[in-house]
């Protein structure tokens, strides 16, 4: 990477850790923004999407109106995207038949609706993706908005990630019960330091380095290994830099194995050393939101030099972040503390 | 920029006109669609035809439609680049793929079933990210994997994406492109916004009054230039460049001066390092919907200027239907094949152009033009768009530069 990245803007909403109790948790309505009166009809993914975005935006100090708007793009990661409303769209079809169909639902049967309507919101006219690679699509999102800054197309992006499942479709998916699930939104304001610094923006994080990889899913120890190696490339790094890994790990026995097995491929001796911080213990299975929430406490912890939670002190300015998509992909992001000086 | 060069090496096609993309450059040149009745998924009032794909050795009870189309695209794709001769090129060998509606027929099955047998085989055909998956089951790739759900720009972004992997050296192939099959969800809902036409699609024309669907995959392999030389690959154009770009305007409906289009092909160009006097043809969504056709006309006069009245444009949707989120390949491959070919297919069905489209449409037959470099645009609900930029690379002193 020739351009430094850093990441101005945090925001999340998620179920409250200190609610957990049932299987599944659903953040509460009162917690969501109002959408402007346009996108009254945003969907449930929409609108904690953009409840995080909101939060990301107004954190990174940027104001009501962008005056930069073709310098700012959008990058949205999803796992299953605008499923729950296909299904809600169908359902209401196959019971009343197709030309009673409701126009308000079918907009928003696109997973890019989304996006669109953030873009509205914060009028984001740059570059705009959107992404439904498995649960590791938040990290690639990131990735995606760091070459878009890289390839000089924008000077600063808004990364978001969530995912909205309900039960039934959860059930319909297959996804084992093993961990709690919960619906999350994440988003992160990621600018080119040029850009941060030229409006004195406080920088939480630098991202140096990314790797994404893909392979069978018989293999995803392997992949995971690949990818990680590939970021601490990017990042020119070496294992032995790496004070602290933000895993994906959920609890599930398979998922966690491929997780160490890969992070010890990767990091030989040095993965016995290294810090593990696994999320979802304390917020659950967000899915794709995990990669990015992974990411926003690990630029807290760099930026604060230690943990939120228990205030003990990194031992090192490198963080590894992992996500495995589920579906044959592996993400890594290698996160650096910025130099304030 | 110092970055590689990426060229084409592989096409594949499966559309209502065309299941490989000879057939596809004999339809464009011969002005054949593929679109036709079907009651299938008939909305009372609206159109009942539809680009509906004859797919050779369909399983009803197999992997969900829309990624046996893709395999099929990228089988062809894959035959085409003979790659498969070519050793350990599985390995770092990506896929992105580009799906608007994606697997909605499992999920309507599922919906439809009471049988948990059926649901427990369809479950993991539910993510929109398993069309890419299947394509890296099936060939075996273990590179890159990646799913695009941008509705009508999904495989352009796809294809953007994959060059960028390809041009920064994170591998040398990446395998690209989008499906979208035929589905009540997109009949109906389409029907209910009363986008679609009762009668045909005529793009640009005054009389335009909606679009036609259709299904089908396509599947491009893009690869550097270096290697694609260094194994003596047929290179059918080299891709320079793209861009993407919101319009931050309105849930569906483009602004009216498709700002976000004018800005995606200002970094197309940008990305790919020409001006606009280089772009010999530009081939449009063109839906054929009242507001998008005059939205995509005033954006290329506002970025092509006084060179508009003469420069180029088509629409390909009325040969085989709106095929979402496949849309940009298909279009893609069909310019590519008529740039390969010295022609540019007509826009069928447009004979009195709007006042408001009054651009160059090559309308009849097809025009008989050398093509050196060529524009493919697409644009989306929620107000994404994509430029894609492909030049000629047939000149062997050129390639050895």
């Amino acid at each position: 990477m020739s351009r430094t990245f850093v990441i101005t803007g945090l925001g999340a909403v998620h179920p409250s850790p200190s609610d957990a109790g049932s299987p599944w948790e659903r953040i509460p309505d009162a917690a969501l923004v109002k959408p402007p009166a346009q996108l009254r009809h945003m969907d449930r993914l929409g609108r904690i999407t953009l409840t995080a975005t909101t939060l990301a935006w107004e954190d990174a100090g940027l104001g009501a109106a962008s005056d930069d708007a073709l310098q700012t793009g959008i990058a949205f990661g999803s796992g299953y995207g605008c499923l729950p409303t296909n299904e809600e769209y169908l359902e209401s079809i196959l019971e009343r038949g197709g030309r009673y169909g409701n126009p308000v639902v079918f907009q928003n049967t696109v997973t890019n609706a989304a996006t669109g309507a953030i873009s509205m919101v914060h009028g984001l006219r740059g570059p705009t993706a959107t992404l439904c690679s498995g649960w590791a699509a938040g990290l690639e999102a990131l990735r995606f908005g760091c070459q878009q800054i890289e390839d000089g197309q924008a000077e600063r992006m808004v990364v978001c990630s969530a995912d909205s499942l309900q039960p039934g479709l959860l059930a319909r998916l297959g996804l084992p019960t093993g961990p709690r699930v919960s619906e999350a939104a994440c988003a992160l304001v990621v600018e080119s330091q040029t850009s941060a610094r030229g409006r004195g923006a406080h920088r939480y994080a630098e991202v140096a380095g990314s790797g994404h990889r893909g392979g069978s899913l018989t293999e995803q120890a392997r992949t995971l290994a690949r990818a990680v190696k590939d970021a601490l490339h990017a990042a020119g790094i070496a294992p032995g830099h790496v004070g602290t890994v933000f895993t994906c790990e959920n609890t599930r026995k398979e998922f966690d194995g491929w997780e160490h097995r890969g992070l010890h491929e990767a990091l030989g001796a040095h993965a016995g050393r290294v810090e593990l911080v696994g999320i979802k213990e304390t917020l659950g299975e967000s899915f794709s939101a995990a990669g990015t929430l992974a990411v926003m406490q690990a630029a807290r912890a760099l930026d604060m030099g230690r943990f939120a939670d228990t205030g003990r002190p990194l031992s090192s300015d490198w963080v590894l972040v992992t996500a495995l998509g589920g579906e044959g992909s592996a993400l890594a992001v290698v996160l650096r503390r910025c130099s304030h000086a | 920029m110092s970055a590689r060069r990426v060229v084409i090496t592989g096409l594949g096609v499966t559309a209502a006109n065309a299941l490989s993309a000879e057939e596809l450059a004999h339809a464009l040149m011969e002005g054949r669609g593929g679109v036709r009745p079907t009651d299938a998924f008939g909305i009372e009032g609206r159109t009942s035809s539809a680009g509906v794909v004859d797919l050779p050795g369909f399983d009803p009870d197999g992997l969900d439609r829309v990624s046996q189309l893709a395999l099929h695209a990228a089988e062809q794709a894959l035959r085409d680049s003979g790659l498969e001769t070519h050793p350990d090129w599985r390995a770092e060998t990506g896929v992105m793929m580009g799906t608007s509606r994606g697997p909605a027929l499992s999920l309507e099955r599922t919906l439809r079933s009471s049988h948990d047998e059926v649901r427990g085989r369809l479950a993991a055909e539910l993510p929109f990210s398993s069309i890419a998956r299947n394509i890296a089951d099936r060939f075996g790739l273990g590179g890159i994997l990646s799913t695009v759900t941008m509705a009508c720009v999904s495989s352009s972004l796809a294809i953007g994406r994959a060059l960028d992997e390809v041009r920064q050296g994170r591998t040398s192939v990446m395998l690209a492109g989008g499906a979208d099959a035929l589905t009540s969800l997109s009949f109906s809902g389409f029907s209910v916004l009363r986008a679609m036409t009762p009668t045909v699609c005529r793009p640009f024309d005054h009389r335009r009054n909606g679009m036609v669907l259709g299904e089908g995959a396509g599947v491009i392999v893009l690869e550097e230039l270096n290697h694609a030389r260094q194994r003596g690959a047929r290179i059918h154009a080299e891709l320079c460049g793209w861009g993407t770009a919101g319009d931050a305007h309105h849930p569906t409906s483009p602004h009216p001066e498709g700002r976000g289009l004018q800005q995606a092909m200002t970094l197309a160009l940008r990305h790919a390092a020409l001006s606009t006097e280089q772009i010999d043809f530009v081939n449009l969504h063109g839906t054929g919907t009242p507001a998008n056709d005059p939205a995509e006309c005033h954006a290329l006069r506002a970025i092509f200027g006084a060179r508009t009245a003469s420069l180029p444009v088509n629409s390909l949707k009325p040969y085989f239907g709106h095929t979402l989120g496949a849309s940009g390949v298909l279009e893609l491959i069909g310019s590519l094949v008529g740039m390969a070919r010295d022609f540019i297919p007509p826009t069928l069905h447009c004979e009195e152009l709007d006042p408001r489209c009054d651009v160059a449409v090559v309308r009849g037959e097809a025009l008989a033009r050398r093509l050196d470099i060529l524009m493919s645009t697409k644009s989306a609900f929620g107000g994404a768009n994509v430029a894609l930029i492909a030049r000629r690379l047939s000149d062997l002193a050129e390639v050895a530069a």
